[in-house]
């Protein structure tokens, strides 16, 4: 799987709402690297209500890392996707530990 | 023979670290770290007195037929009321039928067990029945207080009768003693408290004794005779002389949980008896006493009937039930004690429809269905025009109660967006075992406990709360039934 | 014997404001706008309309109840106005009030007209209202638009057998063609194509539906003034004209909601009324003879599972049509040419009428190539209202002879 490095800080907008990447990290894990990305979502017009999300998602293990350029010239790794439940609780664990008051972590 | 015929009890799942709770306020008073081991268990932001009142009854009456309930009394110095009364909610939560008795005890921490012994003075002058009574609290300690470490959240219940009892009851001794310990008046969001060492040695040290010995010398016994002795102090060192000075032995003496759960009030004695009663053999006496504005103390003798009663969860079984809340600001904000801010749409008019209250008070208490008669298919809410496509049959229903019934999750969502005070709001179709589907709020679960197929029981919750005009309604939740332990 | 709308009905004129977060408009402000380009459009004066159909659905703010609202801002020559209100149907129920009334031969001309003024709330979203009845507002469950729609996708994942991750793919793809498509509409409220990947990269709102899944809030008008096909070639005898071929509504029988045998992958609703959609207009296949629709894509996991529910994707093959550009502006049947409800937001009444100016507008060939569907026959519209397992559907099919 393909994974485009967006931008950090910047509000990337749509009718509803937008969200920000404000982290990018990269967790080392029983000798494999864990790509993570911390953001916030404000849905401040949407039909449905407003509100918003902190959270944590996970694209994956990093098999290359910027490896290629895309057409907009944004970095693109590869990744592999966690799909192991045990190995998704142990990774939720340690980052619930470093971000504690982050309350949802999700795996693509 | 009259006395206790079944029993239940209700821990809420939520367990709150003490040493969370003074990582936020010890810095106002150190002096706290002394009470602050161990956990206290924390009503849900959809809990109250009355639905874990309701859980501990539910509890209670598990094996008997809701028509055989011939009254229904709740004790609480928490209710959610000043005047409506929440034994009907209770009662109405049961599906038990409206021309029985209800009432509400309250005015002091013993009304539990002043509950209880109306209940048996009922029916033992014959004038009464299978009366389930059902005795919970959810007291506040301000910020930083001594109470907040020391008070917890439950319920215990007991039914009340004169057929296949399970403990007789053998007679009580009370006293009421204007000794005011603490109080808190009409307007008061919380209690106020006087000295400690008066409390303990003039409040418990003294009435505790007075009512034990009272009880023994009416039914002429001694401590000695009984396998369990129960009352509330949450006191150690007080605890602790009274034994010695009653000469219990350790054992003999009902552990109040202080350290799992925390002082449940008016339920504390209620939910101790039920503990009891899940460790008790045939043959057992068990003293109950209660402490509060004076106490009552009551003797009871296990029969042989407590082997035949079916399992129930109780104390032991919700003690296990537990999540860790691991966010003091949130219990806070659950109790109303800071506040959140619930935005502009937080403010929008919640209103409340009596005439519908009223009208659909089976259905909304008592989760009453209707089951077509035509081609038996169970639907709720309650239709008039059978929802079967292929039946579609008109006014051919019969009640029936589903609150018991469970089901399964037929889809479910986890959504950031609905305002909730334990979010992410969780909710989702849901198959009622015997037919029908409904949407509901599950609760007292993480994302992580739903599943399509999962099954859940039901569980009698406030389902909103009107700041504006102090008004609590409830409805019934679904929550996943846990896994057996991996 | 009844004869449904077929060919008994012509779209004489149109109107369609921008929509958006018009701070500085009132609801007058954006009726004109809508009744200006429209009257000026249908080439009539406004004392030869005969009656009026005004749809709104938000009463707590807005324009208020009745049909006043329409006859004092366009100051109406004391005509009737008849409100009506369907959720978010609204706008294509207020265009049945009129087309009806012409083919009934009740009227010569009548004027549709869908509105909605929403941002005057003071927060985010819809103004709090008990939209399902008094009892489902003591105990119904805490949810929201987008935590209903959601069960959608996990039931439509479940019910095929398509992974999750496939579903959320067709999703984003969805989301990227509307936006691709609404960044050349000046009348859209977002107007910006946004990457894929920032779309697959939003954060979930209720699991599995992103922001990019989710419409918003926006003020806006649109109209319509309909008359029968003599009436129309007389005033445009050299002019293409639309004729409205179908004309259906479906509304949920309880079944959804209450009984326990739907699958919960789609809507019973949209299945049935745009099968008697396609019998009213004669159509066969409509997968053949469909040329482009706007359907209501308040979700993008709305817009994947109408694409079935209207018999156009084979059952569980919609995320195979979405990916291969079916629906894309340049792929067999467009869909959302001129972005949809992603791209201008959702002033509830309007959006059934925006969607019908946006069919009719493609079938006159009005637009410029970068945005134009080529040589449409049939347009089709869908406007959905209420959650999966309780909604109104409204599906319309207009014509170029």
């Amino acid at each position: 799987m393909k994974y485009v490095h967006l931008p950090l800080n910047e509000e990337m907008r749509s009718i509803g709402g937008y969200y920000k990447i404000f982290e990018e990290g990269v967790l080392d894990y029983e000798g494999r690297k864990v790509l993570y990305l911390l953001k916030g979502a404000h849905v401040e017009t949407s039909c449905c209500g407003s509100g918003g999300v902190a959270y944590m998602n996970i694209p994956g293990y990093l098999t290359t890392w910027k490896s290629e350029k895309n057409d907009g010239g944004l970095d693109v790794s590869e990744v592999k996707r966690i799909r192991d439940s045990a190995a998704q609780k142990k990774i939720r664990k340690i980052l619930s530990g470093k971000y504690p008051y982050i309350s949802v972590i999700d795996f693509d | 023979m009259v006395g206790i015929r079944s029993y239940g009890g209700y821990i809420p799942r939520y367990r709150l670290n003490k040493m969370i709770v003074f990582g936020g306020m010890g810095w106002i008073n150190p002096a706290n770290i002394m009470n602050a081991q161990g956990e206290k268990a924390v009503a849900n932001f959809d809990e109250d007195s009355v639905t874990m009142a309701t859980a501990a009854a539910i509890d209670c009456v598990t094996g008997f037929g809701r028509e055989e309930i011939g009254g229904v009394y709740f004790a609480s110095t928490t209710s959610s009321y000043k005047e409506r009364l929440c034994a009907n909610l209770v009662a109405g939560a049961l599906a038990a039928d409206e021309s029985i008795r209800t009432a509400d005890f309250a005015g002091g921490l013993k009304a539990g067990t002043t509950a209880l012994i109306a209940a048996l003075d009922a029916v033992g002058a014959g004038s009464a029945n299978n009366i389930v009574v059902s005795a919970a609290d959810c007291r506040l300690g301000k910020m930083g207080s001594v109470q907040e470490l020391m008070f917890g959240d439950g319920a215990g219940s007991v039914m009340v009768g004169d057929k296949d009892v399970i403990a007789e009851f053998k007679g009580s001794f009370s006293t009421g003693h204007d000794f005011v310990d603490h109080f808190r008046g009409s307007e008061a969001k919380y209690d106020r408290q006087w000295e400690e060492r008066w409390i303990r040695d003039i409040g418990f040290g003294q009435f505790v004794p007075e009512a034990i010995n009272g009880l023994c010398e009416k039914c002429g016994v001694a401590p000695a005779d009984f396998a369990k002795i129960i009352y509330p102090c949450y006191y150690g060192g007080a605890r602790k002389k009274i034994n010695k000075t009653l000469g219990f032995e350790p054992d003999k003496v009902q552990d109040n949980m202080q350290a799992v759960v925390g002082d449940c009030g008016t339920a504390q004695p209620l939910m101790m008896l039920a503990k009891a009663l899940d460790d008790a053999k045939p043959g057992d006496k068990l003293m109950v006493v209660s402490y509060g504005s004076g106490c009552d103390a009551l003797y009871f003798e296990v029969t042989d009937n407590i082997t035949r009663l079916a399992p129930r969860h109780s104390i032991t079984g919700s003690l296990a039930n537990r999540a860790d809340l691991d966010n003091y600001i949130k219990y806070l904000v659950w109790r109303r004690m800071v506040p959140a801010d619930t935005g502009l749409r937080g403010e929008e008019q919640k209103w409340t429809r009596w005439t519908l209250q009223w009208r659909t008070r089976k259905s909304i208490l008592g989760m009453e269905a209707s089951r077509c008669t035509k081609c038996g298919t169970q639907q709720f809410p309650p239709q008039r025009i059978c929802v079967n496509p292929e039946c579609g049959a008109v006014d051919e229903m019969e009640p029936v109660i589903v609150s018991d019934k469970g089901g399964k999750v037929f889809s479910f969502t986890s959504d950031m967006l609905a305002a909730s005070a334990n979010p992410p709001a969780m909710y989702g179709a849901v198959d009622i075992n015997g037919g029908g589907r409904y949407v509901f709020d599950f609760t007292d679960c993480a994302i992580d406990d739903l599943a399509v197929g999962k099954a859940v029981d039901f569980s009698f919750r406030i389902k909103y709360y009107d700041a504006m005009r102090d008004i609590t309604n409830y409805f019934w939740k679904a929550v996943p039934v846990a896994e057996e332990a991996e | 014997m009844s004869e449904g709308i077929r060919d008994k009905v012509v779209i004489l004129g149109m109107g369609c404001t921008r929509f958006g977060e018009r701070w500085d408009d009132s609801p007058d402000d954006l009726a004109v706008e809508a009744f200006i380009e429209c009257l000026e459009d249908a080439k009539i004066e406004k004392k030869e309309l005969q009656a009026s159909w005004l749809g709104s659905h938000i009463d707590e703010i807005n324009i208020g109840k009745g049909g006043n609202f329409l006859g004092m801002a366009l100051k109406l020559p004391l005509i009737p106005v008849t409100r009506v209100e369907n959720f978010c149907a609204s706008g294509t129920e207020s265009f049945r009030g009129a087309c009806y009334g012409v083919a009934s031969g009740a009227y010569d001309i009548a004027l549709a007209f869908g509105i909605e003024k929403l941002k005057d709330t003071g927060y985010g979203g819809l103004p709090d209202s008990p939209a399902f009845g008094q009892m489902q507002a003591a105990i119904g469950p805490n949810a929201t638009a987008p935590g209903m729609f959601a069960q959608l996708a996990t039931a439509y994942s479940a019910r095929y057998d398509i992974p999750m991750d496939r579903v959320k793919e067709a999703m984003a793809h969805v989301s990227w063609k509307s936006h691709q498509n609404g960044a050349k509409n000046p009348r859209a409220h977002l107007r910006k194509p946004i990457p894929i990947e920032q779309i697959t990269g939003a954060p979930m709102i209720a699991y599995p539906l992103g922001l990019f899944d989710c419409c918003g809030v926006s003020d806006g008008a649109a109209c319509a003034i309909v008359t029968t096909p003599e009436i129309a070639k007389k005033i445009k005898p050299n002019e293409d004209l639309v004729k409205v071929k179908a004309l259906q509504i479906s509304v949920s029988s309880g079944e959804e909601a209450l009984y326990t045998d739907w699958d919960g992958a789609g809507m019973l609703t949209t299945r049935k009324a745009s099968s008697m959609a396609y019998e009213e207009a004669g159509i066969k296949d409509p997968r053949k003879e469909i040329s482009m629709m706007e359907v209501h894509d308040c979700f993008s996991i709305t817009e994947l599972a109408t694409m079935e529910d209207l018999h156009i994707s084979e059952p569980g093959k919609g995320p195979d049509d979405v990916l291969d550009g079916f629906f894309d502006l340049d792929g067999q049947i467009p869909c959302q040419p001129d972005g949809g409800l992603k791209c201008f937001g959702h002033p509830i009444a309007a959006s059934g009428l925006r969607m019908l100016y946006e069919m009719y507008s493609q079938l006159l060939g009005r637009w410029p190539e970068d945005r134009a569907v080529k040589d449409p026959k049939f347009g089709l519209t869908h406007n959905l209202g209420g959650v999966p397992n309780q909604n109104v559907c409204s599906i319309a099919i207009l014509g170029r002879d």
